[in-house]
């Protein structure tokens, strides 16, 4: 039979076969497989401004990361999908990442009705989940579980701060509200009345607004809340509809005849720019800009000139996800889900927005809502707050006995 | 429920005149597509969304100009004709199927305009300034009157008679009339319909595009905006009668008034109210206030 190869090359073939196969491990463990953070959120529809804010503020973190060495010497690679405020696709994004991508950490949607079912593909396996976005109480409190995390406040701790921001006003003695009418909204709204009653006893609620969400022709509301003269509008009117409400209602004069205090995210004082109105306060969940940290001031910085424009608030609390991270992985020596979780249980985490300490029975963190007057500032081209003042949201919060009620009732 | 006293009530009324005839200049070129064409177009809204956004970055360039607003209006409009021109030739292989396929055709253009606008300007909003000399208010017996709002409804009049004029009084206009009648006929008396057809979606697009920069500086521009205007838009045509010029003027003012003192009087049923008026409506008149049976 004829030889295809010489003898001695058959020989030496086969050793240096047999030397690869031998250092494989070694290469693998000189190239590690990279920390995988998956990140769905809500790019297309209503959302997609904070979605937009939110996928940036995750790239910085993690170029920043990378650029320093990574988590635990790995390189750390990040997955964005979008869920359009749809909670199929939310789950089947959730699935890809997990079971396909095999993502060592997750971080949710804008929405809070995507994010709950995307909580509970992440329970079933154990991938930890930063809620980077707050919302819904539900999301910690009854459907919460080890593998939740939250990192900015939720929709009962940001109106609480609005309470607490607008009880110090003691001329008040009448107020009205205005918020888009559907569950959020409404959320805020009993989340504030609530809590500002037992503050202020003595201030009557003259009408509750509802106009609908997108709504373009405030006037006939702005006339009647003119009309019915109280001292305060609580407004959590967002985005596009608060930069039309503004708008409509400076020609009136409504920001000279009433203390307004308003939602006040930057994306939309971006919007409004030097239309912002006089006389009002506003409360934001991480209005960047505002926070004097030397970590958010570099954040920032670094942000404008890699971005091209100014960090919304989820950009602040995505970027803080990540870190958070990183410090449990460290912390664990590992990014095993529930080596993970175990070493985070009550961890005080550093963040830009200063230390954020997560309460070990449910993993609620004690994220504040920042408060104050707000104004122009030529330097930034916007309303910023000057100065914010940070409410600490927890005594809001359900204690762990009555958050631990609440869940198993929800299990039965 | 406010105490209505007269101040209440005048700017309750002006604010539901401007709503009414901002969705009136959107609504009278669907109206006239639907009488002429029979076509229900659900794209309108989105010819409306991009005369905002085009006119916003035609303003951005001429900004430091003293017109640059009034330039902006007249090339919105011209630039959405162009794009109404070219939806209206897309359209022609329906014209003989049935409003279904209509429907879901200009539909789907809905979703691929909303994709092309995010493509080019984002998902951000954009706010434009009120033209100079029309920022402030009007004092008149204690009632503060916005300038923009009572120009939006003095321009709204304006493209009102500038319309009836065309229609009721030039040869072009008897034509389109006739078409509303009986578009075959026209055809027949060596009318050339495609062109009749592209002339009258050309000015319905004009109309809504040089609207949705209109409205602009009384709200923001963004992606949504074209879906937020359609639902009342359709609202005022069903009301009115579609293919009905007047009856669009008329359901529009009775929306946009229906909803200022829905407000005023049930603010939580407000919306509810313009509804309950089209089922009224729809009950007692199918075809719409001035619709032909």
């Amino acid at each position: 039979m004829k030889r295809y190869f010489p003898r001695k090359v058959s020989v030496w073939g086969i050793a240096i076969l047999t030397s690869w196969f031998i250092s494989l491990p070694y290469t693998q463990a000189a190239n590690p497989e990279p920390v995988k953070i998956g990140l769905i959120t809500d790019l297309t529809g209503a959302a997609y401004v904070n979605a937009r804010d939110s996928a940036d503020g995750a790239k910085l973190a993690v170029d920043r990361m990378n650029a320093a060495g990574g988590i635990l010497g790995r390189k750390v690679e990040l997955l964005v999908r979008d869920s359009a405020l749809k909670t199929d696709l939310g789950v089947s994004h959730a699935r890809e990442l997990i079971l396909d991508k095999k993502v060592n950490f997750m971080m949710g949607p804008i929405s809070s009705g995507v994010r709950l079912a995307i909580s509970d593909v992440c329970r079933t396996f154990k991938v930890p989940l930063i809620d980077c976005i707050g919302g819904s109480v539900s999301l910690h409190e009854e459907r919460g579980h080890d593998y939740f995390w939250q990192i900015s406040v939720s929709t009962a701790g940001e109106s609480y701060g609005a309470a607490v921001g607008c009880s110090k006003f003691k001329k008040i003695k009448t107020l009205a509200t205005l918020a888009p009418d559907y569950v959020w909204g409404r959320q805020e709204v009993e989340g504030f009345t609530e809590p500002f009653k037992k503050m202020r006893p003595e201030v009557k609620v003259l009408e509750n607004f509802w106009p609908k969400l997108g709504e373009k022709d405030y006037t006939p509301y702005i006339t009647v809340i003119i009309a019915k003269k109280p001292d305060l509008l609580y407004s959590v009117l967002y985005g596009g509809d608060w930069v039309n409400f503004v708008k409509q209602a400076k020609p009136y004069g409504l920001f000279e005849k009433m203390l307004v205090f308003c939602f006040a995210e930057a994306s939309a004082q971006m919007a409004l720019g030097k239309e912002a109105p006089e006389n009002t306060w506003g409360f934001a969940r991480a209005p960047a800009v505002s926070i004097g940290t030397a970590e958010m001031k570099s954040f920032v910085k670094e942000y404008k000139e890699k971005i091209g424009r100014f960090p919304g608030d989820t950009s602040v609390t995505t970027y803080d996800a990540i870190y958070a991270f990183k410090y449990g992985a460290e912390k664990a020596k590992s990014t095993d889900g529930p080596a993970w979780v175990k070493a985070m249980k009550g961890a005080s985490v550093p963040t830009l927005r200063g230390i954020v300490k997560f309460r070990e029975c449910d993993n609620l963190s004690n994220s504040p809502e920042y408060i104050g007057p707000m104004a122009f500032d030529p330097q930034y081209g916007f309303a910023i707050f000057k100065p914010a003042e940070a409410v600490d949201t927890l005594p809001i919060a359900r204690t762990c006995e009555e958050t631990m009620e609440l869940r198993k009732k929800a299990k039965k | 429920m406010t105490s209505v006293t007269f101040v209440t009530f005048i700017n309750q009324f002006i604010s539901g005149a401007t709503y009414g005839l901002v969705l009136f200049m959107v609504a009278l070129g669907l109206a006239l597509i639907f009488g002429v064409m029979s076509i229900v177009n659900l794209a309108h809204g989105s010819l409306y969304m991009m005369g905002a956004f085009f006119g916003y970055f035609i303003w951005f360039a001429f900004k430091d100009m003293h017109f640059s607003f009034w330039l902006s209006v007249l090339l919105a409009g011209l630039a959405v004709a162009g794009a109404g021109l070219i939806l209206e030739f897309l359209l022609r292989p329906f014209y003989r199927r049935g409003h279904t396929d209509q429907l879901l055709f200009t539909y789907a253009f809905t979703y691929i305009i909303a994709d092309l606008v995010k493509m080019f300007w984002g998902g951000r909003y954009y706010t434009l300034p009120r033209p100079p000399g029309l920022e402030g208010s009007l004092t008149m017996a204690g009632i503060m009157l916005p300038t923009y709002n009572l120009f939006i409804i003095g321009v709204s009049l304006l493209i009102c008679v500038l319309l009836w004029f065309l229609l009721a009084r030039t040869k072009l206009g008897k034509i389109i009339r006739a078409a509303v009648f009986d578009r075959e006929m026209v055809g027949i008396l060596g009318i050339r319909l495609p062109w009749l057809f592209a002339f009258v979606f050309g000015i319905g697009a004009f109309v809504a595009g040089a609207a949705g920069l209109l409205a602009a500086p009384m709200g923001s521009i963004g992606v949504g905006m074209d879906a937020e205007i359609i639902v009342p838009v359709f609202v005022v045509c069903i009301i009115g009668g579609m293919g009905s010029f007047l009856g669009a003027l008329i359901a529009s003012l009775i929306v946009g008034e229906v909803y200022a003192f829905g407000i005023l009087i049930l603010p939580q049923m407000a919306m509810a109210f313009m509804f309950v008026v089209v089922i009224v409506i729809l009950i007692i008149r199918p075809q719409g206030l001035f619709g032909r049976s």
